[in-house]
């Protein structure tokens, strides 16, 4: 068997049988996961010394077939190493979820799933797998709490309308004559009407996947009733892998974006909206996973940013951030599903004060929180970093809209540290709530895969040139890319450590541990700290929902005025009341009209069809008479 | 596949010039469709059909006379046996849609009978001026032969009745609500099919028409397709949906057809199979929640999944495969489809996309009241572990085709190409 093949069958076939064998599924999957994490790297290993292809079979002429090249190869082990690592964390935290049999299955699938859209070769391949994709995702998103079928009904008119954007564009360049090939000789240039609307279409199934507005409600809602895990795995990382895979692929690979510069500018555009409108959906939430959802959308804003400047560092950039949120962010779910399954709730209010009991898990949250705000030395400064780099770089090439994309971006990462410090002092710092004085630390199998996602987050950044952008960015791409400027990963992280002791050393020495107590005055009243002084974070930004236009934007969102999958239902279901109410009665009318007259007309003969014999004879007579003339005349 | 074929190969010439049967691969495919489901409506109709004891036999009478009849179609190389086998057809809808002869099933199979055959009187017309211009009905000396305007569309309009398109689809909403479950699985299997193998075999395999008429065919097709998926949106009860949802889908088949490519044709003719399998599975699942559930309005299900969840994933893999999602045999009949769409006009392309997005909607819609959520009815009906067992084996040929997808289209692919070819 072909190692393509082996690598997609190995998770499917453990998917089946811990399905089959529904007592032994955890076993089944892990070691399924395992397994095809040895396989994926082999292939990766592979990967850098060259193409290889394999044609599975033609259909109609159209090839089904798979090629592994230093793009797919990369992607394809970071999806192996989440898929271990969410699983570990599966084990203890789905325990009480009802429908666990279905879970692991999905899980699985969905693990085959990936593995196989990133080994296509061609569109066409690729869109089997991805519906394929959908399809489990509609299953994945109804193990849940009451009311699941709600997120899944979105998520699958969501992504399922970027997937028929994606057929029709790819039905349009295989009628047109273009090429479905994902790594042709040539990128097509984007000049033509047609490869332009192709571009778009496609383009448009890679950000419903990603998560990009507007193609984004679905997440937020499967915030409200997924697990923490099906959050981390599939909207946090995988999709991200996936729909950054394909934009990449597309834009770089069969496309070449930086033909066009009306394209990019609006890819740039679709990215800071992104990024601006859901990091301020973020500030509002009162839900821990509702939060964090939407910095899942907020954050793809950024890799859009970097692939639409065109630019190679903005295009790595693009790349590399897309690998680091699907650490940070996969370890952020994590650490917050830690939180949940210990305490049992995810509302801000009822958390807090948590950090003493769950030191790791703390850690966990607080390294990838820094990461995902883009504080300098962790991994999320620098693929930031490049992406600004690159918007500046089409400043100097003459881009006018630059200083737009590049305060959005900026602003988008002030916000989105804002609203993780309002996390990290509601859930772990602050006063603890009485209920929560008996939680402890997550056990092995929870705490492990945080901790390990969090020290790549460190060690992504800290060496971040000479490691993650050296040995799998830079090399997945067709061209050279300028190193990102002056930034100094390691020289940095040796000023950080240094000013960190500076301030540990004056914290230690001087007033720093003994602060000056006092009493506070209020109003005469002495100060209990209990439950009733306890201060939440979930206040800390109502001052946005005031501000005067943002407020209103922000309660339209939270209403779902701004919900793509509204409209679209909306409309259409406009539409087909207005078939049904118009064209189908009508119809109906119509015909029963036609077959009223037709009666009547019945009646009208009734009146000459008396039943005489008689009559009969002469109609018949007439008739024939008149049959005869015909004849003879003609 | 070649065992198939000379396992059949008995459907030989016939001695006369009118009673004349033959076929290829084409046609061995569509008897097989044809047989297969009908088997699964008579292996349901076994356990579920109750009635006196002359009423019962009428309707498995007429249960394998619209097989046959469809069968016929399919092999007949004849114009008038094809008309024969049509009316008998014709007949045959009419007595099994009334067949619980309450005033609104009798009323419902009137309406059937009255539409179908007044479009088919007007075939008969059109088959009157090609005789009288031609010279002939064979469908050997018809081929490549260019005919005129007007029996074109006199022809289309006997198709257009049976195959429920636009103007002329009002008997099918009033037939699926009157007739029993294994009768709707077999109108939309066999006779709405029975138009497509007439369009197919006639306007695609043998006579030359002006090319203004197949363009009109595929915009009839999309408006038709997009009214009609419109409608399954708002529709209220299980059946009102889908069978808006078969004429919706009618409209692909008709559009992958009329413009002729090879794609198209070959998306057309697997869209026949993928449909027949998976909308006869949809509506024997239905008969089965309704029949448990005790009513058929949408907003009264509810919470199917959790009575039976075998039952429910089987119908959401048949809804999936309607909606065209891969790895599901409608996938690739849609794809075909849309890539000869696209070959002709973009709009029919962008078209067929909304109507595709109808699809997705209504299915949604419809697996989410019946399955999903809360039960609405306490009392739920044990159901019948083997008519579930039917429905899965409607899910597993839609799965099973979408996987080996390869194996219709080799089936097909050079028959479809010489066809082609040849235009």
């Amino acid at each position: 068997m072909h190692p393509f093949l082996i690598l997609v069958c190995v998770p499917l076939a453990a998917g089946i049988l811990g399905w089959i064998i529904g007592r032994l599924r955890n076993e089944f999957s892990f070691i399924g996961a395992v397994l095809s994490l040895y396989f994926a790297f082999r292939l990766f290993w592979h990967s850098r010394g060259g193409i290889e292809e394999f044609e599975l079979v033609r259909i109609a002429g159209i090839p089904v077939a798979f090629r592994l090249d230093s793009l797919s190869g990369f992607i394809l082990l970071f999806v192996a190493v989440f898929g271990v690592l969410i699983l570990l964390f599966s084990f203890r935290y789905m325990k009480h979820w009802r429908g666990t049999r279905g879970y692991y299955f999905y899980m699985m699938l969905t693990l085959a799933g990936s593995y196989a859209v990133l080994l296509s070769a061609n569109l066409f391949t690729l869109l089997i797998f991805w519906g394929a994709l959908l399809v489990v995702l509609y299953g994945i998103l109804l193990v849940g709490r009451r009311g699941a079928e709600k997120a899944a009904g979105k998520a699958l008119v969501i992504v399922g309308l970027g997937d028929f954007a994606m057929l029709l564009g790819i039905a349009l360049l295989l009628a047109r004559g273009g090429m479905i090939d994902l790594r042709p000789q040539i990128p097509m240039p984007l000049h033509d009407g047609t490869m332009i609307l192709a571009f778009v279409l496609l383009a448009v199934g890679a950000l419903a996947k990603a998560g990009s507005m507007p193609l984004h409600t679905w997440i937020p809602q499967a915030s409200k009733t997924s697990p923490a895990t099906v959050m981390a795995f599939i909207p946090a990382s995988l999709d991200k892998l996936l729909g950054i895979y394909l934009l990449t692929r597309l834009s770089v690979y069969v496309f070449d974006i930086a033909t066009n510069v009306a394209l990019r500018n609006i890819l740039m555009t679709v990215g800071a909206v992104t990024v601006l409108g859901a990091v301020m959906m973020a500030l509002v939430q009162k839900r821990v996973m509702r939060l964090l959802s939407f910095h899942a959308v907020s954050q793809v804003g950024y890799m859009v940013l970097g692939i639409g400047t065109g630019t190679p560092i903005g295009i790595a950039g693009g790349l590399f951030h897309m690998l680091n949120h699907s650490i940070y962010k996969a370890g952020l779910f994590l650490s917050a599903g830690t939180a949940e399954y210990m305490t049992g709730t995810e509302e801000i209010d009822k958390l807090g004060g948590l950090g003493r009991q769950m030191p790791i898990t703390f850690f966990s949250f607080l390294v990838c929180a820094l990461a995902i705000a883009g504080i300098p030395p962790l991994n999320g400064f620098v693929s930031k970093w490049m992406v600004y780099q690159g918007i500046i770089q089409i400043g100097g090439e003459g881009n006018r809209l630059f200083p737009v994309f590049l305060t959005a971006a900026m602003l988008g990462s002030v916000l989105t540290l804002a609203s993780f410090l309002k996390l990290l002092h509601s859930i772990f710092l602050g006063q603890r709530p009485a209920a929560l004085a008996r939680v402890r630390e997550g056990s092995f199998a929870m705490w492990v895969p945080t901790a390990i996602l969090a020290l790549t987050c460190i060690a992504f950044g800290v060496f971040a040139i000479s490691f993650p952008l050296r040995s799998f960015i830079y090399p997945s791409l067709p061209m050279i890319v300028q190193p990102p400027g002056i930034w100094q990963p390691v020289l940095a992280t040796l000023l950080v450590l240094i000013g960190l002791g500076v301030g540990a050393v004056v914290y230690l020495l001087g007033t720093g541990r003994k602060p000056a107590a006092g009493r506070s005055f209020v109003g005469g009243e002495r100060i209990a700290y209990d439950e009733e002084s306890r201060v939440t974070g979930t206040a800390f930004y109502t001052s946005v929902k005031r501000m005067p236009i943002v407020g209103d934007l922000l309660r339209f969102g939270e209403e779902g005025a701004f919900d793509l999958s509204n409209w679209v239902k909306g409309i259409m279901a406009g539409l087909g009341g207005v078939f049904r109410n118009s064209l189908d009665l009508l119809l109906d009318r119509g015909y029963q009209y036609l077959g009223q007259l037709v009666k009547n007309a019945g009646q009208g003969l009734s009146y000459v069809m008396t039943g005489r014999l008689t009559l009969y004879l002469a109609m018949i007579l007439v008739g024939a008479a008149i049959f005869y003339v015909v004849l003879l005349l003609g | 596949m070649s065992f198939v074929e000379n396992w059949f190969s008995f459907v030989g010439r016939g001695r006369s010039p009118w009673l004349d049967f033959a076929g290829g691969r084409v046609e061995l495919y569509f008897a097989l469709i044809f047989a297969f489901v009908g088997l699964v409506a008579l292996l349901y109709s076994v356990v579920k059909i109750r009635g006196r004891g002359g009423q019962v036999v009428e309707y498995f009478a007429f249960l394998v006379l619209l097989v046959a009849s469809g069968v016929g179609v399919v092999y007949a190389r004849n114009l008038l046996l094809i008309f024969a086998a049509w009316e008998i057809a014709t007949f045959a809808i009419w007595r099994l849609v009334l067949y619980y002869r309450s005033d609104e099933d009798v009323a419902a199979g009137s309406w059937a009978w009255f539409v179908n055959f007044g479009a088919s009187t007007l075939m008969l017309v059109g088959l009157a001026i090609i005789l009288f211009e031609e010279k002939t009905l064979s469908l050997d000396q018809l081929r490549g032969l260019e005919i005129s305007m007007l029996p074109a569309v006199l022809i289309f309009i006997g198709i257009l009745a049976k195959s429920a398109t636009l103007p002329l689809y009002v008997w099918l909403p009033k037939a699926y609500r009157a007739a029993p479950a294994p009768v709707c699985a077999m109108l939309s299997g066999i006779a709405e099919s029975i138009g497509i193998v007439l369009f197919f075999k006639l306007f695609v395999m043998t006579i030359r028409v002006p090319g203004a008429f197949m363009t009109t065919v595929a915009g009839l097709a999309i408006v038709s397709s997009l009214v009609a998926g419109g409608i399954a949106l708002r529709a209220k009860t299980l059946r009102g949906l889908l069978a808006y949802s078969t004429i919706s889908q009618l409209g692909f088949m008709f559009l992958g057809l009329a413009l002729v490519g090879y794609h198209g044709v070959l998306g057309g003719l697997l869209y026949v199979l993928a449909h027949a399998v998976a909308k006869a599975g949809l509506f024997l699942s239905a008969g089965l929640v309704e029949d448990a559930a005790g009513t058929s309005e949408m907003d009264e299900l509810g919470g199917g999944a959790k009575r039976s969840p075998t039952l429910a994933v089987a119908t959401a893999v048949l809804a999936l495969s309607v909606v065209g999602m891969p790895p599901l045999l409608g996938f690739f009949a849609k794809l075909g489809v849309l890539i000869g769409a696209l070959e002709s006009n973009l709009l029919f392309g962008v078209g067929a996309i909304i109507a595709a997005l109808f699809t997705l909607l209504y299915m949604i819609r419809l697996y989410t009241k019946a399955f999903l959520g809360e039960a609405q009815t306490p009392d739920w009906k044990p159901i019948n572990g083997f008519l579930v067992t039917l429905v899965v084996l409607m899910a597993l040929v839609s799965l099973a085709g979408g996987v080996a997808v390869f194996g219709p289209v080799r089936f097909l692919q050079d028959e479809v190409l010489t066809l082609v070819g040849a235009f």
